[in-house]
Formats: C-alpha cells, sequence, structure tokens
C-alpha cells in the first residue's frame, strides 16, 4: 500500500505550435510527490504550468515523459480518478442543467450508490449553501456560485483527493471563507488536498508544504513549518530623528531608509538590532517600532520567480 | 460502465430537449404537412398519399439532421467551453463518452421519427375520415439504425475534423451518398482501383429506407427489419470503435 496519495516522476509535457510546428516545452521534468492526508500548495504565476500538471495529473493529455500515479494507480487508468474530485479554475458546466442535476451527475459518474444519492446530494448543496438554490439553472448563477457548485461537485464523491485549481477564484470575501474552512474539514477529515494558486494568502492558510513553479520549472518544494522556523532574517527598528542621524547605517553595519522624520533601520543581524535599539534609548531617540523582520512565503515565492526573470533578461 | 454510458446519454438527450431544436423540427415537420395539403388535394388519386410521403421523408431527415447537428457541435462546444474536462476528471473512459453521446444522439432522433411519423398518422386520419395508419410505425427500425450510422459517422468526423461546420457537412454528404449507395454501385464498377472499395465504405442507406414501400401499405418483412437493425448495430459499432480509439490518443487543452 503506497502511503502518496500522488507521486509524480520525471514529468515533461511538450506541445507543438500551430503555427510553426515547433515543440515547445510546457513543463520541463521534474518530480513531486504528495503524502496522504497532507495540504500541498502548488504555486507559480499565470502560465507557470500548474493548470497542464494538473491536466496531466487528470490524464487529459499525455506527458511527454515520465509517470504519474494517483494511490498507486498510473494516472492513464481512469480507475486512479475514482478517490478524486477536481475544482477547475473556471467552472465548466453544462448551461442547460440545473444546480442539483450537474452535482447529481457528479455522483453518477464518480459511481455514488444510487441508495444515497438524494441525500448526499442534498447534505454537499446545504454545505456549499446552495440549496437554496438547488432547481436554479447554472446560466443563471455568478461565477461566486458556480464555483460552489464546482466544490460541491468535487466533493460528491467524498474523494480521497482534491485537486484544487485556484479554487477561491470568482469568490467575495465572505464566501472565501466559507470555502476555505470547508476545505479545512476535508484536511482534518484525513483528505489530501492539492492546490495550485497564486493567492499566497490562502496557500500559507491551508498547505503544510509548497512547491513554487515558475515557468514549467519546479524550483523546489519547501515545508511551510521550515520556513516559519528558519525565517528568523533579523529586524527592523524605526526610530524618529533629524538627518544628523542618517550615518547610523555604517555604524551598525544595516541599511536606512528615511521617510520624514523616520528613520528604519533594516538589520541581518538581531544582535545588532539589539545594539541598535540600546543606541536609541540611550540617546533619546523616539522608538517607533522594533519588529523581527520574517521571510515569508511571499518572500521566497517572489526571490524564485525574480531570479527566473532576471535570468532569462540577463 | 452502464451507468455512466447512460448518464451521458441522458445528459445528451436533456440538451436536445432543453434546447429549441426539438421544437424547431417538429414545428417545420408539421408546417410541411399544412403545406403540402392543398396540393395533396390536387393531385389525381389519393391525396393522403402523398401527405403520407412527406411525413415519413419528412421524419427521416428530420432526425438524421437533429442527429446532424447536435452530433457535429458537441465535441467542439465541449472542447471550447472546457465541460469535457469535468466529465473526464471523473472515471470515465473517453470511449464511455463518446458511446454515451452516441446513445443520447440515436435518442433524440429517433424520438423525433417517432414524433414526426405520430403527428402524419394523426394528420392522415384527419384527412381520411379518421382511418389511422399505424403501418407507418414499420419505418422506426430502418430509421433507428439509419440514425445509428449517421450519429457514429458524425462522432467519427468530429473526432478527427476541427470545425463543426465541416464536421456537419461531411456527415450530410455521407447521408447523401449513404442515400445514393445503388447509384454509386453502378457507377464506381467493379475494377481494383480505390474507387471500387466505395461502396464498401459509405454505409447503404437505401436499404434501411422502407418509407416507398409503407406509403402503399406494403409492410417489410420480418428479415428484411433484423437485417436493418444488424446492419445498423455492425456499422455503428465499427465506426464507434475507431473514433474511440482516435479519441484516446487526442489531447485536451
Amino acid at each position: 500500500m503506497t502511503s502518496h496519495a500522488l507521486s509524480i516522476s520525471n514529468l515533461s509535457y511538450h506541445y507543438r505550435d500551430t503555427w510553426s510546428g515547433r515543440r515547445i516545452a510546457a513543463l520541463h521534468p521534474f518530480s513531486l510527490s504528495v503524502g496522504a492526508g497532507e495540504t500541498f500548495g502548488f504555486l507559480g504565476h499565470n502560465g507557470a504550468g500548474k493548470t497542464t500538471t494538473i491536466k496531466n495529473i487528470l490524464g487529459l493529455v499525455q506527458p511527454t515523459s515520465g509517470s504519474i500515479e494517483i494511490f498507486g494507480l498510473s494516472s492513464g487508468d481512469p480507475e486512479s480518478r475514482r478517490g478524486v474530485g477536481y475544482v477547475p479554475e473556471n467552472p465548466y458546466f453544462y448551461d442547460y442543467l440545473k444546480v442539483k442535476e450537474a452535482v447529481r451527475m457528479g455522483a453518477d459518474l464518480a459511481g455514488v450508490p444510487r441508495r444515497d444519492i438524494n441525500r448526499q446530494v442534498n447534505d454537499i448543496l446545504e454545505r456549499v449553501g446552495l440549496s437554496a438554490r438547488a432547481s436554479a439553472p447554472l446560466r443563471t448563477l455568478s461565477k461566486g456560485l458556480l464555483q460552489r457548485v464546482a466544490i460541491a461537485q468535487a466533493l460528491i464523491a467524498s474523494p480521497r483527493l482534491l485537486i484544487l485549481d485556484e479554487p477561491f477564484s470568482g469568490l467575495d470575501p465572505l464566501g472565501r471563507r466559507e470555502i476555505r474552512d470547508l476545505f479545512e474539514q476535508q484536511r482534518s477529515a484525513g483528505v489530501t488536498i492539492f492546490m495550485a494558486s497564486h493567492i499566497l494568502s490562502d496557500v500559507e492558510y491551508l498547505c503544510e508544504r509548497v512547491s513554487i513553479m515558475v515557468r514549467g520549472e519546479l524550483k523546489g518544494v519547501f515545508s511551510l513549518a521550515d520556513i516559519r522556523r528558519q525565517s528568523i532574517k533579523g529586524a527592523e527598528l524605526c526610530v524618529e530623528s533629524s538627518g544628523n542621524d542618517d550615518h547610523i547605517w555604517q555604524v551598525f553595519s544595516c541599511s536606512s531608509n528615511r521617510r520624514g522624520d523616520l528613520l528604519t533601520l533594516i538589520f541581518n543581524n538581531e544582535a545588532q538590532a539589539q545594539r541598535a535599539l540600546e543606541w536609541a534609548v540611550r540617546n533619546d531617540r523616539r522608538v517607533i517600532s522594533f519588529n523581527r523582520r520574517e521571510e515569508t512565503l511571499e518572500n521566497l515565492y517572489l526571490s524564485h520567480v525574480d531570479t527566473a526573470t532576471a535570468r532569462e533578461e540577463g | 460502465m452502464i451507468r455512466r454510458v447512460v448518464t451521458i446519454a441522458v445528459s445528451t438527450f436533456r440538451e436536445a430537449a432543453r434546447s429549441r431544436l426539438f421544437l424547431a423540427v417538429l414545428g417545420f415537420a408539421l408546417l410541411c404537412l399544412l403545406a403540402v395539403t392543398p396540393y395533396a388535394h390536387a393531385t389525381i388519386g389519393e391525396p393522403v398519399l402523398v401527405v403520407k410521403s412527406i411525413g415519413i421523408a419528412g421524419a427521416s431527415f428530420g432526425s438524421i439532421l437533429t442527429v446532424i447537428i447536435t452530433g457535429a457541435t458537441f465535441l467542439d462546444k465541449d472542447l471550447r467551453r472546457k465541460t469535457i474536462v469535468i466529465l473526464l476528471a471523473r472515471p470515465l473512459r473517453r470511449w464511455e463518452l463518446l458511446f454515451g453521446r452516441f446513445f443520447g444522439f440515436c435518442l433524440v432522433g429517433s424520438l423525433i421519427h417517432l414524433l414526426i411519423i405520430v403527428t402524419t398518422i394523426g394528420y392522415c386520419s384527419l384527412l381520411d375520415d379518421g382511418a389511422l395508419d399505424w403501418r407507418l410505425l414499420w419505418t422506426i427500425p430502418g430509421n433507428i439504425s439509419e440514425v445509428a450510422i449517421v450519429a457514429a459517422f458524425t462522432i467519427f468526423f468530429s473526432t478527427i475534423v476541427v470545425t463543426p461546420i465541416l464536421n456537419g457537412m461531411a456527415a450530410l454528404c455521407l447521408f447523401i451518398a449513404g442515400r445514393s449507395h445503388s447509384w454509386i454501385e453502378t457507377s464506381v464498377g467493379s475494377d481494383l482501383s480505390f474507387l471500387s472499395l466505395l461502396p464498401s465504405l459509405v454505409p447503404d442507406l437505401e436499404r434501411l429506407y422502407v418509407g416507398n414501400g409503407l406509403i402503399y401499405g406494403e409492410v417489410p418483412s420480418t428479415l428484411k427489419l433484423v437485417f436493418s437493425i444488424t446492419y445498423g448495430i455492425e456499422f455503428a459499432v465499427a465506426v464507434m470503435c475507431c473514433s474511440a480509439m482516435l479519441f484516446q490518443r487526442r489531447d485536451i487543452p
């Protein structure tokens, strides 16, 4: 029995340009595994290859090389998708269907036992807040509500692996929180979540590990707990001072930034920051703030994207 | 497996039923029957025969046209709107999707045919002092076979042709060629050229159409009905298997 919910090995994907006939690499070879019960964030800018990776996982496109396994079954085998719920970036539905029919269709295709279908459909519509609109035609729904339908049809078969492609797109702040809570419930119930997104706050909130994809290349896999643990990168001291203190950055080997009367000193070393704070108190400077500088997911993500951009431009 | 195929078939049928196509085809058929009535009364002999003839031809052509229109656009629409992604993200095999669609189209086409035939029977009874000629229902087995073959070819063209218009035109040409099968057979001769293969590649839809005899009360023999159904199933299954093989390898953009 495999302990990996999703295992990608040496996956690459090339497509042929329609006009020039040239082969273009959408995904450079990479490997990745997501443990059962884990919540994994798949980060990347627009066009980085997140959705292409998901299409490979779902067997919609054939990988150029490499293999993908879902709970030990090859992604080429439709049975591998039996325990998979998928929420696409844009909710794609037949607009002639009603909300309940769309979710029911998902249940039928996923093999939910017939005797349980009605109960499960009603239950899931209640959970995503669509009970009142169960009979509404899909073409009358807003994008946010369609996103809820997509989530309902993904959860209907009690999936073991949830693949989410920008799941919060189109949701208002309240809806966003409700859906995030729903995913959190799934996580607590042991469901593996693979979430592609470029909204870092959502990923930071839900995920345990993240990978960063830049222009089809996997830049690395990081544990958010490690990022938080190793995050202290110095401190920031903000004092009210006249222009006479501008040279102080040389004394403490830090960088400085002045805005009016406020001087901000940025330290990579916490001990130096401590010394600067003592200096400020001793010399009657008014201390506005003294904060630890932490490495955030955003910094990490931006550093990878920026490096790649700089390399390309260089 | 069967449940997934049935789910797709029901969804296909639901789409056609909720679109205005059904009503449009039925309305058109009824209009044809009404329009032909004055002309029928002007002919020498039985005016009802002309109405029956138009009714049977309209039922056949209406069902085929519905299948071609819905069948030629389905894959293009599914790919363009990306609705196919939601379906294939389920444990649904691609051939199950195609066969589900196929059965849905057959159901839609056959129902259109049945409705037009029943309307024709009803309308003819009004012209013929209330006599209901239920023998016209014998067109159904042949029509189901014809619809199945055209639906299978339309799906086949969808898997290889990108534009729905081209696909629809190819399917319509095939239907016309199928209805002109005997002419093709006599025209191409029996030498060993590529053209001589044409009668084997083009389905013989002429044999499936029993309308001409039925107008004069000739009920087709059981053997002919069995042949129609077997021929339709064999041809459609063969074409659908080719479609499934082609579609299996296709990337979903």
